[in-house]
């Protein structure tokens, strides 16, 4: 297998591994939401919620710490031969870039405008139901990273054999 | 409105050479899926790019890809 190659395998398992960890720890997070021995505590009874959030924070901060060391490892990999920077990051893999921004954008704009109706037209229903919502940030937050990774690594796919 | 999209004879032009994918990529310095999606016309590449693989295959830009 060439070096660009490893490159590109090493590059979509990081993201791999940051879309998993996040997408594990924004499960966890927003659960407390749909659990219902737990939905009249959030905010309330802390204990349960805070098992969450912590958990979820933590889940996430040690993804991160993970991935950013391999991330950094890939960097250093690639700084020492400048022409296989350039390969690994082709023409098509900046406009995939370029493609899972956008795409984030937009599913930004949702998630806001989501919430935004959660908080005030649906907020009798949803509170009749007794789901709460999270803090809007941490959805955006959430919300942006998995979408600008899981997005990058869908265009960036290999294809399958015909 | 221009509805010409642009084919290539890079799979033939390959193997006539005897070369991957991966040998390509390495040699016009672009990941193996990228000249997936070339080949396969999912992605048109830019002027340069398809240059680059032209001269790989030691042809005519013409010869590597045409409009249909």
């Amino acid at each position: 297998m060439s070096k660009i190659e490893r490159l590109n395998r090493m590059r979509r398992n990081i993201l791999l591994g940051v879309l998993v960890g996040t997408g594990i720890a924004f499960v966890l997070l927003i659960s407390p939401s749909f659990i219902p021995s737990s939905r009249h505590r959030w905010g309330v009874s802390l204990r349960w919620t805070h098992f969450f959030f912590y958990g979820a924070l933590l889940i996430w901060l040690l993804t991160l710490l993970v991935f950013i060391v391999l991330y950094m490892l890939y960097k250093k990999k690639l700084k020492k031969d400048p022409t296989l920077q350039i390969a690994v990051n082709d023409e098509r893999v900046r406009v995939n870039w370029l493609r899972a921004y956008r795409f984030a954008f937009y599913t930004l704009i949702v998630i806001t405008i989501f919430w935004k109706l959660a908080e005030t037209v649906f907020a009798r229903a949803l509170l009749e139901l007794k789901v709460i919502l999270p803090d809007g940030p941490w959805l955006v937050l959430f919300g942006a990273v998995l979408s600008v990774v899981s997005s990058f690594l869908y265009y960036n796919r290999e294809l399958k054999d015909e | 409105m221009n509805d010409e999209i642009l084919r290539n004879n890079m799979k033939v032009l390959r193997a006539k050479n005897n070369l991957t994918q991966e040998q390509l990529a390495e040699l016009v310095k672009v990941t193996r899926t990228t000249i997936n999606f070339v080949e396969r016309g999912k992605w048109v590449p830019s002027a340069v790019l398809a240059i680059k693989i032209a001269r790989v295959f030691k042809v005519p830009f013409e010869e590597a890809f045409y409009l249909e």
